[in-house]
Parts: structure tokens; C-alpha cells; sequence
């Protein structure tokens, strides 16, 4: 692993809207093909990280290289060029457009390569290609989420980030979601996948990233980490980070 | 009856084009296009302009019309949507306030106030269809407004080009995220609207004549098309669009042209006092 | 009415009035002394105009909704002062009074659906209206003569003694331009001129903040037809001929064009757009056809190129001048000690009973119990979408519960308006604060004062929460924090009883959360309640009695803040672990 310059290597990142950054001094890599689970609590500024990488949010702060370039100053559609797939929180699917469409209108290759690249997602997703003809808004939760994770790969990305894909899904559905997400990986595409918890992701990653308050908390090999851990880390309970994690004031700092 | 309904749906099939333009706007930008009934002033009188220079059917000035006011609706596109794309809705509504009042102003320049009538697309009188005496013109109307609704409809359904548009038209931000060129399609959004409103001025120069100041009615049918069909719905606003012109034709050959314009502002006011975000609400999920 | 104006000018810059003031004095004068009767005839037209573009601007300036109804009001005036002029011989001293009655009646009859509405709806509607007005205009030729119009309206005369054409009727007109700018003025000055940008910059907010946006817009819209209705008696008495496109389209547009122009939201842009726009046609004879042309491309390069108008483009020049002669220190004038507003009434608690919202088929708060008692400060964590911002719109008022009660002390706060319940104590803060970015952070906490507290108590609020010294920053230019502490000061100026902050600590740095803490701890030792929703734990920990998960909507937690991170249910919760 350490032989091989990192595809995506990010450094002192601070990105947000107006009320001021989200997330601030983020830094982290990941090698090409490598998985790295982006952890924490809501509000820790995990979709905002995501958002910023693929140049939805403006960066106020710090430097991304994707590939050995930087790619900090590009706008989206250069970076998706580039090789970024983004599936977002939330999916966001086009509630109009039926399956066929919503992934050939993520392709910007000529005819064949589109259609070869479609049929390489139905391939990876059988129930997307069952219900091609069907709009976005009549599928499941669990379709609309493997739509969007088939819409991040339209553009034949090395990189795919993916917020939050079990968000709002049952148990079952989860593992349908992430066995395709192992498919996608396993053809040696490398993920950021921004989760709440370990138990999904856990299959697929190999690091793991921990925000807390928009500052990471925790870079560490995930089979390091523990659900207990992780919920100390991403919750703050005393004493569980060495990092800047728990400066109040010393007057409030709990006992 | 019938031969009133034949009137009505060329009113409308006309209305139609007006509204889509409108509505493919709303969908792609959210901003209100106001010059939309001012566009279809400047086709009629393209057409107008155009009739004595080329001895032919108004029905072959057809693309030529059409390509001229996809160049005036990307202008108006850059100069009165584009510098305003970041700031507040309000300030599209009144670019485009701006760009409606030069454009009637402009033709007001160039021909004058007088009403003004294009050739008719095939040639005049009427055919006798299964016993019902009908114009000619208004079977032209209707068939190039079906023919050119069933063209956007390809082009958006079965073409890339047409899938990066209704994906902009969706999603904006998650479109620039698929590395569809959304800045292009909202231009392109534009040229087309421009490019069906003036079509719809050519097929209303003839049979309803045109004066420049026909804008501001034209306009406020198609908002009223819209509103009443489902704020951003496309086929909502061509259904909109031939109620009202069948509303309007049925009621003034009944009770005369200004209670049957004062019927439908009098229906939409009550509308909207009733559901003030329109008949439908915003349709979110099925538009398109 | 919301989401459409956006954010519109601000009222904080004043160094424009008198300059323009000193312009039109000097060009009324100057043509009042040399000019010739044509002159004399546009400086008067021009006089008109302002009044009418005076009264647009109280509704698109200065409550920020986009009405297209201020043609149909000065041509329903000019139509009311010709019937009565030439059918009953009525001089000045009845059309005008009558004149601005009859379209305030419409405004008054239109206003309250016209006010209900969202975003562009509003100009829809109000353009619908003018559509009506102005096909009975033309149709109802019994009484208004139809396409000809009326003809032979008498001149301007007051009690039976004439104004003469010439300098009597101009210095006449432009004495009611006066009379109207301070009507204006008087609209639009000291706290409702605050409160007026604060409904601009986000009706939401404003009604958050005690203020009830509905009365005035409602005021502002019956206002300018009023306005209008003036205008067009004058234009009726001046012209002798009222033709139906008084009330059209085309009447409307010349006001909105005066207002964007000149500057939406100021006094002197309604006057100087008016008479820019009425001279220019007569400055450039050529185009005499083009006329309108012109007022498009005018229109047009003014909301492109000048969006604050050629009053902005004044106060610009002129901040320019000033700002660079002005020594820093300057603008931070001592502090008059002022104490902060006390609670209104007695402290008591906020008592939360099986409330239920649903949205669609999700439960957004389900079945949810709380008490909240004087003097605590309660923590509400939970993951997104468990219902902690519902819980909190459905006790301000923003969102109407299904089922189940919210109760202050004895007062049942569920079913009142937002800012009814606002009045009663309680004060909430939002995600995104909807700060007005032209006021200053002192004037953004005056808007939130109660009427009749001095305006220095808004320094301080600012004193405590730490801001005294970004008092007269302009809150467009303060960063996070700053802002974050402008906004709490704002809620402390409404004296609350109970205080509910959305994610307050969102955006700050490790100091700032620290201060934010303490401040805090604070403010619950004066006996107010505090609820406070935060994904930050430990922040929570260091200052709450008591945490509270909720988790799709139910509590799940509701216990010691120090036992949060540790229960088993909160972390499931929480990190969606399976429980």
C-alpha cells in the first residue's frame, strides 16, 4: 500500500457556507482502490467534507489533489471529468425520470460507451435494469439508492463518494445496498462512504475517518476501531480523544 | 358548437406553445420569464416581416422563424437570466419585465401599432370534414402546435441532449455533480422557449391577427396556463393552456370577448385566494 | 408573501437623501424661476410620477413584495377624479380625498388574500387585478367612456379657487411630492424601517421576533394605493383627458421602473427614478418614438449593472468619500449604560403534551411528553431527522401540531401565530439566522426590542453577549461567531422566558463555543428556560441539567447530561446501531 502515491490526498481543508466552515483542517488520503469509511455524529460535517471534494461546497481553506493534481480550484463538472463519482445524501434522484434515463443523462461518453456503461451498472444492480422503464419517484428506497450509487458510476469514476447510502433504509435492504457497493469496490474503484455507524460499512472499508465538530478525531485502520470506540469518538465522551476534541472552558469541562 | 371547439383548440394548440416555453423556463431556471408573451409578438412579425420577401406558405417560414427567435431567446438568455442567476427570483422577474418591454417596443418601432396578419400556413378557406365546414388555417394551427409539442417531447425523452436538459430541469446541483453542462442547458432551455413562443406568434398572425402589445396577455395565459396546471408540470400547462383558450372562445362567443377575458382573471383570482400556491401546489415529484 | 423579494436594499445608509433632495430642490427651483411653460408642464408630470412611484415603493421597497397593482390604483384615482369632475363639476377638495379612498378600498377588499400569498403568486394575483380594473376601464362605457375615455376633467382647483397651469400647479404638485416623502418617511423611519428590513431580509424570522408581518404589509399595500390614487387625480386634473391606459400595464411598468432605477427601497429613488424617467424623453427629442425602448433598456441595465439604483450608486460614491476621512475610532460611540430587559412576566414552565406531527407518512414528532422548568437548560440531541427542529417549530408557532398541546405556565401556545407566541416569552434562534445583512448588528437587536424599550438597550444586549464592539458593523460584514452573537443578543433584547437555540454552537471555534457556553449558563441563572439542540455532546454536558434523544420523532433519552454518552439507547440512537 505505502508504494503507491495516493489517489485523493487532502490537506488542511475548511469548507462551508456563509455561517462560517463546517469542517475545518481536515487532512487524509486515500490510495488508489483503497475504502475509507467517513464516521461520526450528525452535524460532524461529513456531507459537507463529501460536498466540498466534489466542488459542490466552496473550499475556503487548503488543498485536494486527486491523481497527483491538484483539483481544488476546478469546478464540478472538470473534477467529475477528472474521475469523481458523488452519490448524495439523501439520493436525490431526478423524481421525474425513469431509471434508463437518469443514467444514460450521467454519461458524457459517445452512444456506445454510454450504453456500455449502462450495461455494466444493470449488471452490478439486476433490480435497476428490472425496472428501467420505471420513474425515480415510484421506486423504493432501496432502488432509488442503488440508482443513485449506478448514477455516481455513469462516468466511469477511480473515486466514488457516497453520503450516507443506508440513510432511511431497513436492515436488509442496508445489506443489499452494501453487497453492490463491495461489486463496485472490488472492480478496484476506490470510496470515501460518509456512514453513522460501523456495521455496514465495515464490510467494504478499510480505514476509517472519524469527525467530530468538523475536525477529524480519528484516522485510524478500521479494524482498530470498535463500535463502543467509535461512539465514544464521535459523541466526545470524556477522555476518549487525545485530539483537540473536549477544549471548553475550564469552568464547564465535565467531570 | 363544434365549429366553435375547432376554433377554440387552434387558440389553444397555439396558448399551448406559449405555455411550454414558459413552463420548460420555470423547470430549468425557477424564474418566471415575463417577455415570454413579447416573444410571440416578435415571431408574428418575424413572420409578418418575412411574408412578402418569400412568395411561399407561411408553413416553410416555420424553421426559419424558429431559428431566429432561438437566437433572440439565447440573448435574452445572456444578457437578462445569466448576471442574475445568483441573485434573488425577483430580480429575473424584472430583468425580465425589461427584456418584454423592448422587445414590444422594438416591433412597436419597427411596424408601427396597427394590427398585423401573417399568410396562412397552407393557404385560406375551409375543408369539409365529415360534415363540419372547418378553416383550413385552423387545422394548420393545430396540426404544426402538435407537431412541434410531439418534437419537444422526443427531443427531451428520447435524446441525450433532451436527458441533460430534464436533468438540469430536475436537480441543478446533482446535474452539475453527473457532469451534465448545466449553464448550456439552461441556455439552451431558453433558445427553445423563444423558438416555440414565436412559432406560436406566426400561427396566431394569421387567423387572430397580432399587435406589438399583445404581449402582456399572451404572457398572463401562459402564467395562468401554468398556475392552473401544476406549477412546473409540461403536459399540466398544455392541458392549462387549451381550457383556457376553450374557456375563452366557448364563453365570448356567448357573452362577448371582455367578460369572458374578466371570467378567467375573475376564476384565477379566486384560485389562488383559495390555494395561494396555486391549484396543484408546487408539483415536485412528477414533473417533467 | 415570502422567499420572493429577497434580499432588498437596506435603509441603514442615509447620505443619499440630502443630496437628492438638493437636486430636485434645485431643479424645481431653478426651472420654476427660468423655465418655460413646457418645461414647467413635465417638471409637474414628473411631480405626479413621484407621488405614484413614492407609493410603490412603500410596497415593493419597503415590505419587498412584488405587486404589479400600483397601475390599476393611479388609474382607478385618474378614472374617480374625471367622473366626478365632469359628471358633477367636484373640484380638488373632494377628488382628491375620493381619489385615494376608492383604490385604498380595493387594496383594503384584495389585500388579505394578496398578502397570503408566496413568492411570485403575489404578482400573479395583483396583475390579475389590474387585468380586471382595466377591462372595465375600456367596457364599461356608460361610465367611463370606453377607449375615449373621459375628456374635459376640470383643472386643479381646491374649494373653488383654481390653480393655475404653470408655476401655482407645479410648486402645487411638488408641495404633495413633499407631503408624500415625509408620509414615506414617516413609514419608514426609527424601529418600523428596522423591522421593515428584517421582514425583507426573512419574513420567518421577523415573525420569530414578535413582529406581525401580515398588518404590515397589509398597512404598506393600502398605503400605496393611496398613494397611487393621488397621483392619478392629479394626472387626471393636470391632463383634463383620463384614457384607459391610465390603469394599463404600461403605467405599471414606468413605476416599477422608477423604483428599480432610481433605488428599490429608498424615498429619494422613487423621486429622482421619476424624474429622470419623465425628463429623459424630453432630453433625447430624437427617439421621441422609442420612448419605452428606452425605459426597458433603462430598466434593464439598472437591475443588471446597478441593483441598489442610482441611490445606491450615490450612497456608494459618497460612503467613499466620507468613509475615507473618518477616523476608525469614530464609529464606536460610547455605550450609555442601559440595563437588559427584564423577563415580561413571571417565569414558568414549558409544558409539552403527546404532541404529534406527522409530514406525509413520517412521524416527524411522535406522541412526545416534556416539562421544562424556570431556570433549566435543557439539551435535545438526536440523529438527523429525529424531529428536533420540528419539536421546536411546532412550539413557536411555525408548524401546527396534529395532536397534542405546547402550554406556557397557564397560556396554551399551540394555535397561536408565530408571533403571538413570540409576545408571550418565547424567543428561538435558527440554523440560518436571517440576520438583515444592511443593518447593523445594533439595529438588527433594536428590530427585536418590545415597543417603547429605549433603543440603547439593543448595546446592551450586545455588551453581553460579548459584540458591544461590532455595534455598528453592518451585519452582512461580521464573520461566524460574530453573527452567532449578534443573533443570541437579539433573542436576549425579547426578554424571554423561555429561549430555544438551534444549533447555536454550529460553525464556531473551540473559544467561541467556550464563551458561548458560559453565556448560557448565564442567562439560565436569570430564570429563563433554555432549549438547546446541538450534536455536540460534550458542549451539552458542560452546561445542561439535562439532556433529552429524541429518535424518529419519540424520547428516548431523557436523563443526566454525564449519562448521555454512555446509554445504550442514545447510542443506538444515535449511530443508528441496531437496537
Amino acid at each position: 500500500m505505502r508504494a503507491l502515491p495516493p489517489l485523493l490526498e487532502v490537506t488542511g481543508l475548511a469548507a462551508g457556507y456563509g455561517g462560517g466552515p463546517v469542517i475545518a483542517g481536515v487532512g487524509f488520503a486515500v490510495p488508489p482502490g483503497g475504502v475509507v469509511a467517513l464516521l461520526g455524529a450528525n452535524g460532524a460535517g461529513r456531507s459537507t467534507l463529501l460536498r466540498a471534494l466534489v466542488g459542490l461546497t466552496p473550499v475556503a481553506a487548503g488543498e485536494i489533489c486527486f491523481a497527483g493534481a491538484p483539483i481544488t480550484r476546478l469546478g464540478v463538472a472538470a473534477r467529475v471529468r477528472r474521475g469523481i463519482g458523488y452519490a448524495p445524501e439523501g439520493r436525490r434522484v431526478f423524481p421525474g425520470m425513469n431509471v434508463r434515463d437518469t443514467l444514460l443523462a450521467a454519461s458524457r461518453a459517445p452512444r456506445a460507451g454510454r450504453r456500455a456503461a449502462l450495461d455494466r451498472v444493470f449488471d452490478l444492480f439486476p433490480q435497476l435494469a428490472a425496472s428501467a422503464g420505471r420513474r425515480a419517484w415510484q421506486l423504493s428506497g432501496g432502488q432509488q439508492q442503488m440508482l443513485a450509487l449506478g448514477r455516481a458510476l455513469m462516468g466511469e469514476p477511480r473515486l466514488v463518494l457516497l453520503d450516507s447510502p443506508s440513510l432511511g433504509l431497513a436492515p436488509p435492504v442496508v445489506a443489499d445496498v452494501f453487497g453492490a457497493i463491495a461489486a463496485i469496490v472490488a472492480d478496484g474503484v476506490a470510496a470515501v462512504i460518509a456512514e453513522d455507524r460501523l456495521a455496514p460499512v465495515d464490510r467494504v472499508a478499510d480505514r476509517a475517518l472519524v469527525l467530530r465538530a468538523g475536525r477529524v478525531v480519528a484516522d485510524t485502520a478500521l479494524a482498530a476501531l470498535s463500535e463502543d470506540r467509535l461512539a465514544d469518538l464521535a459523541l466526545g465522551a470524556a477522555g476518549a480523544s487525545a485530539a483537540a476534541s473536549t477544549r471548553l472552558a475550564s469552568p464547564f469541562e465535565p467531570g | 358548437m363544434a365549429q366553435l371547439l375547432v376554433n377554440g383548440l387552434a387558440l389553444g394548440a397555439a396558448y399551448a406553445l406559449v405555455a411550454l416555453g414558459f413552463v420548460l423556463i420555470v423547470n430549468a431556471t425557477g424564474a418566471v420569464n415575463f417577455a415570454q408573451g413579447d416573444l410571440v409578438v416578435a415571431g408574428g412579425f418575424l413572420a409578418v416581416a418575412a411574408a412578402p420577401l418569400v412568395p411561399v406558405p407561411a408553413l416553410v417560414l416555420v424553421p426559419a422563424v424558429a431559428a431566429l427567435m432561438a437566437v433572440i431567446g439565447l440573448v435574452l438568455s445572456l444578457v437578462a437570466y445569466l448576471p442574475l442567476s445568483r441573485r434573488p427570483p425577483v430580480a429575473v422577474f424584472i430583468s425580465t419585465i425589461a427584456a418584454g418591454l423592448i422587445l414590444e417596443n422594438g416591433v412597436l418601432v419597427l411596424f408601427g401599432p396597427a394590427p398585423r396578419s401573417a399568410p396562412p400556413l397552407i393557404g385560406g378557406g375551409v375543408v369539409e370534414l365529415g360534415g363540419l365546414v372547418v378553416a383550413r388555417q385552423s387545422l394548420a394551427i393545430i396540426g404544426v402546435a402538435v407537431a412541434l409539442i410531439a418534437g419537444q417531447q422526443l427531443l427531451f425523452h428520447r435524446t441525450q441532449l433532451g436527458r441533460w436538459l430534464r436533468a438540469t430541469a430536475q436537480d441543478a446541483e446533482i446535474a452539475r455533480a453527473c457532469g451534465i453542462p448545466v449553464v448550456s442547458m439552461v441556455l439552451l432551455t431558453f433558445a427553445l422557449a423563444a423558438a416555440y413562443a414565436g412559432t406560436a406568434g406566426l400561427l396566431l398572425a394569421n387567423q387572430f391577427f397580432i399587435t406589438p402589445s399583445d404581449g402582456g396577455d399572451l404572457m398572463l395565459r401562459a402564467y395562468i396556463a401554468v398556475t392552473i396546471g401544476g406549477w412546473g408540470s409540461v403536459g399540466g400547462a398544455v392541458a392549462g393552456a387549451v381550457l383556457i383558450a376553450v374557456f375563452e372562445t366557448v364563453v365570448a362567443a356567448r357573452l362577448g370577448h371582455p367578460v369572458a377575458t374578466g371570467l378567467l382573471y375573475g376564476v384565477v383570482l379566486v384560485i389562488l385566494a383559495v390555494r395561494p400556491r396555486g391549484l396543484f401546489g408546487e408539483a415536485a415529484g412528477r414533473r417533467a | 408573501m415570502r422567499g420572493f423579494g429577497g434580499s432588498a436594499p437596506d435603509d441603514g445608509r442615509k447620505a443619499a437623501l440630502p443630496i437628492t433632495v438638493g437636486i430636485v430642490v434645485w431643479l424645481v427651483s431653478g426651472l420654476v424661476a427660468t423655465g418655460t411653460p413646457y418645461d414647467l408642464r413635465v417638471l409637474t408630470v414628473a411631480g405626479i410620477y413621484a407621488l405614484g412611484a413614492l407609493g410603490y415603493q412603500l410596497i415593493f421597497g419597503f415590505a419587498g413584495a412584488l405587486s404589479l397593482a400600483q397601475g390599476s390604483f393611479f388609474g382607478l384615482g385618474a378614472y374617480v377624479t374625471a367622473i366626478l369632475g365632469t359628471r358633477y363639476g367636484l373640484d380638488g377638495a373632494a377628488t382628491l380625498p375620493l381619489a385615494m379612498l376608492v383604490p385604498t378600498a380595493l387594496a383594503l377588499v384584495v389585500s388579505l388574500p394578496v398578502m397570503r400569498l408566496q413568492s411570485h403568486y403575489v404578482a400573479l394575483a395583483t396583475l390579475g387585478i389590474g387585468q380586471v380594473v382595466s377591462l372595465v376601464a375600456i367596457h364599461w362605457i356608460s361610465v367611463t367612456g370606453g377607449s375615449n375615455g373621459l375628456a374635459g376633467v376640470p383643472g386643479f382647483a381646491v374649494f373653488g379657487f383654481a390653480v393655475p397651469r404653470g408655476v401655482p400647479l407645479c410648486l402645487v404638485v411638488w408641495a404633495l411630492v413633499g407631503l408624500g416623502v415625509l408620509g414615506a418617511a414617516w413609514l419608514g423611519r426609527g424601529r418600523r424601517g428596522l423591522v421593515l428590513a428584517q421582514m425583507r431580509a426573512d419574513p420567518v424570522v421577523a415573525r420569530s421576533l414578535g413582529i406581525d408581518t401580515t398588518r404590515l404589509g397589509v398597512g404598506l399595500f393600502l398605503a400605496s394605493a393611496a398613494y397611487g390614487g393621488a397621483a392619478g387625480a392629479l394626472m387626471a386634473h393636470t391632463q383634463h383627458v383620463v384614457s384607459p391606459a391610465a390603469v394599463g400595464f404600461g403605467m405599471m411598468v414606468s413605476f416599477l421602473t422608477m423604483c428599480v432605477v432610481g433605488g428599490r427601497g429608498r424615498i429619494a429613488g422613487a423621486v429622482l427614478g421619476a424624474v429622470l424617467l419623465v425628463h429623459l424623453p424630453e432630453w433625447l427629442r430624437g427617439f421621441a418614438e422609442a420612448e419605452r425602448l428606452l425605459y426597458g433598456l433603462g430598466l434593464l441595465a439598472a437591475i443588471v449593472l446597478a441593483p441598489e439604483g442610482l441611490v445606491g450608486l450615490i450612497e456608494a460614491a459618497g460612503a467613499r468619500l466620507v468613509g475615507g476621512r473618518r477616523a476608525p475610532g469614530e464609529r464606536a460611540r460610547p455605550a450609555p449604560a442601559a440595563p437588559l430587559p427584564a423577563a415580561a412576566a413571571a417565569p414558568a414552565p414549558l409544558v409539552v403534551e403527546r404532541l404529534s406531527r406527522r409530514y406525509g407518512g413520517i412521524r416527524a414528532v411522535d406522541d412526545l411528553s416534556l416539562t421544562i422548568a424556570p431556570g433549566s437548560l435543557v439539551g435535545v440531541i438526536g440523529p438527523n431527522g429525529s424531529g428536533k427542529t420540528t419539536l421546536v417549530n411546532l412550539i413557536t408557532g411555525l408548524a401546527e401540531p396534529d395532536a397534542g398541546v405546547v402550554r406556557l405556565g397557564d397560556r396554551r401556545l399551540s394555535g397561536r401565530a408565530p408571533e403571538r407566541i413570540a409576545r408571550l416569552g418565547v424567543a428561538r434562534s435558527f440554523q440560518a439566522g436571517g440576520l438583515p445583512g444592511g443593518l447593523t448588528a445594533a439595529e438588527a437587536v433594536v428590530v427585536a426590542l418590545a415597543s417603547g424599550t429605549p433603543a440603547r438597550v439593543a448595546r446592551a444586549c450586545l455588551d453581553r453577549v460579548g459584540a458591544g464592539e461590532v455595534a455598528e458593523v453592518p451585519c452582512a460584514a461580521l464573520p461566524a461567531g460574530a453573527r452567532r452573537r449578534v443573533e443570541l443578543a437579539r433573542l436576549l433584547a425579547r426578554a424571554p422566558r423561555v429561549l430555544l437555540l438551534d444549533e447555536p454552537a454550529a460553525g464556531l471555534d473551540a473559544d467561541e463555543r467556550a464563551r458561548l457556553a458560559e453565556l448560557l449558563v448565564a442567562e439560565r441563572r436569570q430564570g429563563r428556560s433554555l432549549v438547546v439542540v446541538e450534536h455536540d455532546v460534550p458542549f451539552l454536558a458542560a452546561i445542561a441539567d439535562r439532556v433529552i434523544c429524541l429518535d424518529r420523532g419519540r424520547l428516548v433519552f431523557d436523563g443526566p447530561a454525564a449519562a448521555v454518552a454512555a446509554d445504550p439507547a442514545v447510542r443506538a440512537a444515535y449511530l443508528g446501531c441496531a437496537p
